[in-house]
């Protein structure tokens, strides 16, 4: 299936994924009314140092810990992509405390939240994609491993 | 078609019908589930009692879950019988389930110590099922004064959960601390604060020893009022299934790291069970695992020509590292290797033909703090000759020879004279565009494929699959073609 890679020689450390990624999954039209001025919590982080940066989201892991760890059934995996359910979501932490990649987050209502690649929200394809200005992230096919 | 029994129908339970059905898609699969309801995520009942969640969202599956992955679910229903020579299960009922796989997945029961007029409280609760959360729900009524005996997970969990519907909560503990199984002195001591600010009283290292309606008394003789009693003291694992059919039983069935019990088919999971964990392995007491390694390096490099025609040459360089390597495994090991080395090398050039021979020396010097760790020293020493030159009919020739001597290590198996001979011819056609190579390496087939290091651990071998000895044709094509000359200037 298709995930989005990161080609950390490529990426710039600007985090414009991160707002992207924000402004994708607020529902709103306009990107300064959506994230000005707010806390933003994206479903991609920058990671790195001043040597290198890349940008880290969900892997859609094979056998995801996630889904195994978390205490309600909240996360599952559908046609390869790793959805939560953020009402059945009690904020517990396990999944963040589980997932070696870091990739869940608490969002801005204490439920955690993760990249489900655009397909829940309008954007129809990974928005982090579609804004990396040095295309360092890409939305491709690269076998089935981890 | 094979026949699956599951008993119990918790998260275990999801994880083997959804284990066979990643196999198995045939096979008839029957849960035997103690609760009258689909399975649930049972540490939810105190995120329901606070409001995080409702009854509808608590399901652990889709509702559909059984019904898609064909599972016959008897609901309400226990099995009390296990008779692995029939491989039957017999319920409550009396009837007998045959099975070719059974999974014991029968959880956990709260443990209830017999205290004395236990019988004379009204109002006494666990905290484990669906059904204890919703029953210790009617018991809430804003003012309540609760005592909760267990300062664990599962008596915090219910503490925090029902703090904002009750009057007052007191947990008490034989333990001096909260999380005395999981957490130290210090860290407990953060937990209880942070608690205690949200208003809940603590009586550690003191528990209930007697009841009488509504008073506790105390081990310290201290005595307590209360209207509602939370009992989470601890759990113990349902075994009896399988400790009266004659299986091992230790705290937990014990299991093998395949789930499977030393009963001919029948596995165990989840809280019933017990055996190797795999978070942090039997063998070690510690988690951590740690790499580090520091590693300084210098060196220097020179090369000059040293005739008038500038047709010899001569390159020396050297070059010394230190490195450290420290690991933690039930204690810290380190490793400190000093490897000096330095190459001299002298060649010949002249229009097309070049030859060089050299040869480079590199030395270890290995300690650790390590007992039993004897410092060692060893040589890797190669010599050796490489030459290029053009033949007639435009072809070209490149040659190498080198002797790789190493002395010095215990293990004298390693103290070899491996002598590599490698040579290729080549060709190029069309104006250089196409270019024909034969190549070969090794000649004489003395390279092995293992690799030695040496770590905290001591020595490690790493065995290679590369190709050793071989012959290689290879045509390669060039295209020239260049990109169009920027407009920028």
């Amino acid at each position: 299936m298709k995930r989005v890679y990161v080609n950390e020689e490529w990426c710039l450390g600007c985090h414009l994924c991160e707002y992207n990624c924000a402004f994708a999954n607020s529902g709103l039209s306009d990107m300064a009314f959506a994230l000005k001025d707010k806390k933003i919590f994206p479903r991609i982080h920058v990671e790195g140092d001043d040597k290198i940066t890349f940008a880290v989201s969900c892997r859609h892991c094979t056998d995801p810990l996630c889904v195994k760890s978390c205490i309600a059934g909240a996360i599952s995996k559908k046609d390869g992509v790793v959805k939560i359910d953020r009402t059945k979501c009690v904020g517990c932490l396990t999944c963040v405390l589980v997932c070696p990649y870091g990739a869940l987050a608490p969002g801005e209502n204490g439920t955690m939240q993760k990249c489900e690649l655009c397909l829940e929200n309008a954007c129809g394809e990974p928005a982090c994609v579609t804004g990396c200005p040095n295309k360092a992230i890409v939305y491709e096919e690269r076998g089935d491993g981890e | 078609m094979k026949r699956y029994v599951i008993v119990g129908n918790g998260t275990a339970a999801v994880g083997c019908i959804e284990g066979i059905r990643a196999l198995d898609a045939e096979g008839e699969i029957t849960v035997v589930s103690g609760e009258d309801r689909p399975v649930y995520g049972r540490p939810l009942i105190s995120y329901y009692l606070m409001g995080k969640t409702d009854l509808a969202k608590m399901n652990y599956r889709p509702a559909d879950f059984y019904e898609k992955n064909g599972c016959r679910v008897l609901y309400g229903r226990r099995a009390v019988a296990l008779d692995p020579n029939k491989k039957t299960v017999t319920l409550d009922g009396g009837e007998a389930l045959p099975y070719d796989a059974l999974l014991i997945a029968t959880g956990s029961r709260p443990f209830v110590p017999p205290f004395e007029g236990l019988d004379t409280v009204e109002k006494k609760y666990s905290f484990m099922t669906l059904d204890d959360a919703l029953a210790l729900e009617g018991a809430l009524d804003g003012k309540a004064r609760v005592l909760i005996v267990g300062a664990g997970l599962i008596g915090l969990k219910c503490a925090e959960g029902i703090k904002d519907r009750v009057g007052q909560i007191t947990v008490c503990d034989l333990a001096d601390r909260v999380l005395s199984s999981i957490l130290d002195a210090d860290c407990a001591a953060v937990v209880q604060k942070h608690l205690e600010e949200s208003g809940i009283d603590f009586l550690l290292g003191d528990t209930a020893v007697k009841f009488d309606r509504n008073v506790a008394t105390m081990k310290s003789g201290k005595t307590v009022d209360f209207d509602v009693l939370v009992l989470a003291v601890g759990v113990r694992a349902n075994t009896d299934l399988v400790k009266d059919a004659g299986g091992s039983v230790n705290r937990g069935i014990v299991v093998d790291q395949r789930c499977a019990t030393d009963l001919p088919s029948v596995f165990a999971a989840g809280d019933c069970a017990e055996g190797y964990d795999s978070s942090t392995g039997v063998q070690t007491v510690s988690l951590m695992n740690m790499h580090g390694r520091n590693a300084v390096s210098g060196s220097v490099n020179y090369r000059t020509p040293f005739t008038k025609e500038r047709r010899f040459y001569a390159n020396a360089s050297a070059q010394a590292t230190y490195a450290t390597s420290t690991e933690f495994v039930n204690h810290k090991r380190t490793v400190n290797t000093f490897m000096p080395s330095a190459s001299l090398h002298v060649s010949y050039e002249q229009s097309h033909t070049r030859i060089e021979v050299g040869a480079n020396a590199e030395y270890a010097h290995i300690t650790s703090d390590e007992a039993g760790f004897e410092p060692f020293n060893f040589f890797n020493i190669t010599y050796g000759a490489e030459g290029h030159t053009r033949l007639p009919l435009k072809m070209e020739l490149t040659a190498d020879a080198k002797v790789y001597t190493r002395r010095g290590y215990n293990d004298t198996s390693m103290n070899t004279d491996r002598i590599v001979v490698g040579a290729s011819l080549s060709r190029g056609l069309l104006n250089d565009r196409l270019l024909l190579r034969l190549s070969a390496y090794d000649l004489l087939g003395q390279l092995d494929a293992v690799n030695r290091t040496v770590n905290a651990y001591g020595r490690t071998e790493t065995w290679q699959n590369v190709l050793g000895r071989y012959a290689m044709l290879s045509v390669s094509y060039k295209f020239n073609k260049q990109p169009k000359k920027s407009a920028i200037k």
